[in-house]
């Protein structure tokens, strides 16, 4: 803790301190001191409970590892259909985790959570800096092994305890559109999609529209190959769920919505063709 | 006061971006902008060179580097409706689509040290007044104000100069120190965030462009 | 402190006269045409030159813009120009704004009638006509000048 970290990335003394606005130095602060002061803390990332907890990422820190992304492909793929292919599979793998994870999620129905349960007010208590909160509990943790110990038993507990019944799986295009347009949106972007439209002219044809895409946005330029990450993100989702697809980025700008971007979906004959048969 | 030029000059004298707000013609070539910039960066550290003796004789640490947060510089002015209501709308306000990654009404809202400790800060002339800004990085916002340092009337008359006002120039210091800093928060947002741009080289982000125009815009 | 140092250049970019104060609490300290301070003269004079061959590149219409004052973090430049080239410079505490007129008054009070009405001073301080590296100078040593300028900059040492 007497150690001075030196942080670069800070032009000034001043944001060392508390701030009420945007907190970008406090996070990585806090985890190095954590690290620095005890022994090794085991990430328990992997025995987390997966139950929903408010947990932001910094935007900045986001930003700068996407445009590391990008520099990093753009130095590497040859042609422009080479660097979305590439990028999009970046986000397929993603997609294909989240449709487990919400749905897993959206399983859980809000009147069985116990609300009083003392971990979750624990980390309600702690995540005023919500971005955070999983770090605090950490370094509190580290301070003594046995309180460690109860923490991590608690923190075993198992969402299943919670879910009386498993949501069932979306079988038809319109459900899982909704989903991705609703939760997949929120969990991902922190809001939920602008638009969800149908094409008038093909049948297979869906779009999610974004008027201010997170990701993109200090990304200058009328380029949307950057958008194939969410693209990549979206099929795998529906890849996932049993809707094979092709998803594809157009820019429309719209009067105040210089970035307004459209994912086109398009799914295969089969897909409607199933849903012909099944549903009609 | 009205910005008529905004320039970033990088940590080693090169000119990286210029743009006039005047919507005039260019009084320079982009030729003459790039001497001009290593000119300024060169005089910067002259600057620092000439600190008197007396100053160096005193020690003096007392000189106090901290510029005070001066709300809303350059902000939208339906400040007012925001201020009220702050802790209510400013989830709905959606705030990203304001600040890029900052959050909250306002870039900052503390107090900062002024890095630009003995170079060059501000330069008045006859037509215009230039303020610069420094970062820790060496990094120079410059921006060149239409306004003018009011000039006070002959007072002169035998000898007694004790009632010269202490004036308020150090507020117009403070003022633009507050909003090149805004600059700079800009520039870490749309400029190093932005994966086409290679550091040190000129800025060519349309977004930078259109953010600082606003930001301009927004001041006069 | 109030006022730092005070310089005049002349049209062959020479220091023809420089006083620079060392002690807030005694205004006659420092040094008057001291040797010791050539280098930080030719610093000044080329910091103000390069600035403003700036601002009068800068320059709307045909209309001079000269420089009134720079400033640091720590002190502040102030300067007169003028029309027979000379300049008169100022330091002072960055807080002070205006000196422009102290600048006036003496170059038309003091300069104009103790240094241009005698006719045994030089009215040129190069030493030959063609000079223009800052070789060959002189310095402004006449005693009425000296004693008048103390007298009238003395109350703004420690102001």
């Amino acid at each position: 803790m007497s150690q001075k970290i030196i942080q670069p990335s800070t032009s000034d003394q001043q944001f060392q301190g508390k701030s009420d606005g945007y907190e970008y130095t406090v996070g990585p602060k806090q985890a190095i001191t954590s690290e620095a002061s005890s022994t090794y803390v085991h990430s328990r990332i992997y025995s987390e409970s997966l139950l929903f907890k408010k947990q932001e990422v910094s935007l900045s820190a986001m930003a700068f590892l996407f445009q590391e992304m990008i520099s990093q492909l753009h130095r590497t793929c040859k042609s422009t259909s080479d660097f979305e292919t590439k990028l999009s599979d970046y986000g397929h793998n993603i997609g294909i985790r989240l449709l487990e994870l919400l749905n897993f999620r959206a399983s859980v129905s809000p009147s069985s959570l116990p609300r009083a349960s003392t971990f979750l007010s624990q980390n309600d208590s702690s995540s005023n800096a919500s971005n955070t909160s999983g770090i605090m509990s950490n370094s509190n943790t580290a301070t003594s092994s046995s309180a460690n110990e109860r923490l991590q038993e608690k923190q075993a507990e198992s969402l299943s305890n919670y879910i009386t019944k498993m949501r069932r799986r979306d079988l038809k295009i319109l459900d899982i559109l909704q989903f991705i347009h609703g939760t997949l949106w929120s969990y991902l972007f922190n809001h939920v999609s602008d638009d969800l439209v149908k094409s008038s002219e093909r049948d297979n044809e869906y779009m999610i529209v974004d008027n201010f895409p997170n990701l993109t946005q200090f990304i200058p330029g009328e380029n949307v190959s950057c958008e194939y990450f969410v693209c990549g993100i979206v099929k795998g989702f529906l890849f996932n769920a049993g809707f094979p697809c092709d998803v594809t980025a157009h820019r429309m700008p719209q009067s105040g919505y210089s970035h307004r971007t459209v994912y086109l979906i398009q799914f295969d004959r089969q897909v409607l063709e199933r849903e012909g048969l099944r549903f009609s | 006061m009205a910005i008529e030029t905004i320039l970033v000059i990088n940590k080693s004298g090169g000119l990286i971006y210029q743009r006039n707000f005047t919507g005039e013609e260019q009084k320079l070539n982009s030729n003459e902008y790039l001497i001009l910039a290593s000119t300024l960066h060169g005089v910067f550290a002259i600057a620092s060179q000439l600190t008197p003796k007396a100053i160096q004789l005193t020690q003096q640490t007392n000189i106090d580097n901290t510029v005070p947060y001066i709300p809303y510089v350059g902000m939208p002015t339906n400040k007012n409706d925001m201020r009220s209501g702050n802790s209510s709308s400013n989830k709905q306000h959606g705030t990203n689509e304001k600040l890029g990654s900052f959050k909250g009404d306002d870039f900052f809202k503390e107090p900062f040290t002024n890095w630009n400790k003995s170079g060059l800060r501000q330069l008045c002339t006859d037509q215009f007044t230039m303020f610069i800004y420094q970062t820790l990085t060496g990094l120079k916002f410059v921006a060149v104000s239409s306004s003018v340092m009011p000039q006070r009337q002959p007072n002169i008359g035998s000898g007694d100069k004790a009632d010269r006002p202490k004036s308020s120039s150090n507020l117009a210091i403070q003022i633009a120190d507050n909003f090149l800093r805004k600059v700079y928060c800009l520039y870490s947002d749309y400029v190093m965030k932005d994966p086409s741009y290679s550091m040190e080289m000129p800025i060519k982000s349309n977004l930078f462009d259109e953010k600082v125009k606003k930001m301009v815009d927004n001041l006069q | 402190m109030g006022i730092y140092s005070f310089w005049i250049f002349d049209r062959h970019c020479n220091c023809i006269f420089d006083r620079e104060w060392t002690l807030a609490s005694n205004s006659a300290s420092g040094t008057i045409n001291s040797k010791q301070t050539d280098e930080d003269a030719k610093l000044l004079y080329g910091m103000i030159f390069s600035l403003r061959s700036i601002t009068q590149k800068l320059s709307k219409g045909s209309v001079k813009n000269d420089i009134r004052s720079i400033s640091t973090g720590k002190y502040r430049v102030h300067t007169y120009c003028t029309a027979s080239g000379l300049w008169f410079v100022l330091l002072s505490d960055f807080k002070q704004q205006s000196y422009t007129q102290v600048l006036q008054y003496i170059y038309s009070h003091i300069y104009v009638k103790y240094v241009s009405n005698n006719i045994l001073s030089p009215y040129d301080f190069a030493e030959n006509e063609s000079e223009m590296r800052g070789q060959g100078t002189r310095k402004i040593a006449n005693r009425n000048f000296i004693s008048v300028l103390e007298a009238f900059l003395a109350p703004m040492v420690n102001q």
